[in-house]
């Protein structure tokens, strides 16, 4: 809990504001998960703050939504062309993703739980960055990693949005997204390292 | 994360080579990669209770009669939210595709037979936890497609069942089985609509491929059961009775001049797409598993004819 509460205030989540008339504030809570491994013992636990998005109303909170993830059909023929042309098949995760990003529509929200204070007293916090829970936060995050990693020479594919990809003379990088999971494959060594050392550096 | 600049960094992590994707296990060696959800379909079975029913060796029976009235309703939620877990599983098990289609035709109204489908589907699962998907190294990236469809199959409305399943350089990568939206009014209209929805998504693939510059065969074959539907896939002048599916003979036959796509004729025997149109009997659908290239690697003496511990 103090792990994702610090994650939060690292990233300027939102700001601690009287809640102006005529705005409702969404409520939140924390759900704690024990996250297990493919063998069935337990790997952490896991606290995440969430919004409680489903209080939204379409057209006042929230407008566009739809954020797309990877379509299996296309996870299974990049694994076939990895299998068929001996490519490698890495993977990556994104810790916090859908903290990354950034809130259009101005939401309002409780205080969480358990850190209630005297600074807190009559105030809310007004979101800054998408929070998990909030209807348009999965959208919010998308659109932040195709920017970036456009702005690493990458293409997005007219196929499947999900899927990036960068070609260098005759060797490729592809790279599928399913939310905050991402795997890259393809035969070009030198780029695959370079774009696991640079996706979490600072881009823009 | 330097404070100040929030937002313009994301905590990446590196977890290495591909294992463990969306509860899919991922086990490569030289030979190959298999996909499997073999610990979700055990977390299924756990939480079910099934864990110790005695297991099935078919999905659903061959020639079901299932129609929508079936005695009297079942919780609708607890229904739905197993057949939604069903549907996951078959990212990694197109051999229930067609059975957990069947079941889930009947998601907004449920009854007491519809449930038992749903069991019997756990039961065969409990069979076969490890069976999961094999690819293997080719190496070439052709586009090869089966399709298949049962004419006027549903109890309920005597609609067809649409199947196909398409291979990418050899390897199983998507199938589907779908009730029409339309009635067929013969087996060849029936085939005909099959024909034209394997045929999009194998456009959609080879436009995937040709994007990433890998495919290196532009000719897509697909093979067909139907001596009717490809005659008139390749002369649509001469059948007056299929006016009406007019779109559909068109975009094959566009497809066709062009050369991107070929007909062939499959005997009913090899026909791979089989088992997305109707219910197998056992013999068959251990045939139809191993032509798709399914294999156990947790349990070698159920991989079938494939020889597991030489090839992982």
């Amino acid at each position: 809990m103090e792990e994702e509460m610090n994650a939060l205030q690292k990233n300027k989540t939102w700001e601690l504001v009287p809640l102006p008339k005529g705005k409702r504030a969404v409520g939140c809570k924390w759900v704690f998960t024990v996250k297990q491994n493919p063998k069935g013992e337990v790997d952490r636990y896991k606290a995440r703050l969430v919004a409680k998005g489903y209080s939204q109303t379409y057209g006042i909170d929230y407008d566009e939504t739809f954020a797309p993830v990877a379509k299996m059909g296309t996870v299974r023929t990049s694994i076939s062309c990895a299998v068929n042309f001996g490519w490698p098949l890495h993977q990556m995760d994104v810790k916090n993703a859908f903290l990354h990003g950034d809130q259009q529509e101005e939401v309002y929200m409780e205080i969480p739980p358990g850190f209630a204070n005297s600074q807190t007293a009559g105030k809310v916090c007004k979101l800054r960055k998408s929070l998990y829970g909030l209807k348009q936060s999965p959208r919010a995050w998308f659109d932040r990693f195709r920017r970036a990693v456009c702005g690493m020479g990458y293409t997005q594919c007219n196929g499947d949005h999900t899927v990036f990809y960068k070609h260098r003379g005759t060797f490729i990088t592809v790279m599928a997204v399913y939310v905050d999971d991402i795997v890259i494959t393809g035969d070009d060594a030198e780029e695959i390292k370079w774009l696991k050392e640079n996706l979490g550096k600072p881009l823009m | 994360m330097v404070e100040g600049e929030f937002g313009k960094t994301f905590d990446v992590k590196d977890l290495g080579p591909l294992r463990y994707f969306l509860g899919i296990e991922i086990a490569r060696s030289p030979k190959g990669i298999v996909l499997s959800q073999r610990k979700y379909v055990l977390d299924l079975l756990t939480e079910t209770g099934m864990l110790g029913c005695r297991p099935c060796n078919t999905p659903i029976d061959k020639n079901h009669q299932i129609s929508a009235e079936s005695r009297d309703s079942v919780n609708r939620e607890t229904y739905q939210r197993l057949v939604g877990r069903l549907i996951y599983l078959c990212h990694t098990r197109p051999d229930i595709s067609y059975a957990v289609s069947v079941v889930s035709r009947y998601m907004h109204d449920p009854r007491t037979r519809h449930m038992e489908l749903v069991y019997r589907i756990l039961r065969y699962l409990k069979g076969t936890p490890g069976r999961g998907l094999w690819f293997k190294k080719n190496r070439h990236l052709d586009l090869e497609g089966y399709c298949d469809a049962d004419w006027a199959s549903s109890r309920d409305d005597r609609r067809s069942t649409s199947g196909y399943c398409v291979f990418v350089g050899g390897n199983l990568v998507s199938w589907r089985s779908k009730k029409q939206a339309v009635v067929a009014r013969s087996t060849a209209e029936a085939e005909y609509r099959a024909m034209a929805l394997s045929l999009c998504e194998m456009l959609w693939l080879k436009g995937l491929l040709k994007e990433l510059r890998v495919l290196r065969n532009e000719t897509m074959m697909l093979h067909c059961d139907n001596v009717a539907a490809i005659n008139i896939a390749n002369n649509p002048v001469q059948f007056d009775r299929t006016k009406h599916v007019e779109i559909d003979r068109f975009f094959i036959k566009e497809k066709l001049d062009s050369g991107v796509l070929r007909l062939e004729y499959v005997k009913s025997r090899g026909q791979l797409a089989n088992c997305f149109t109707k219910g197998l009997g056992p013999s068959e659908n251990e045939l139809s598993c191993n032509k798709m290239d399914m294999i156990d690697i947790f349990s070698p003496s159920r991989g079938g004819a494939v020889d597991v511990n030489s090839s992982l």
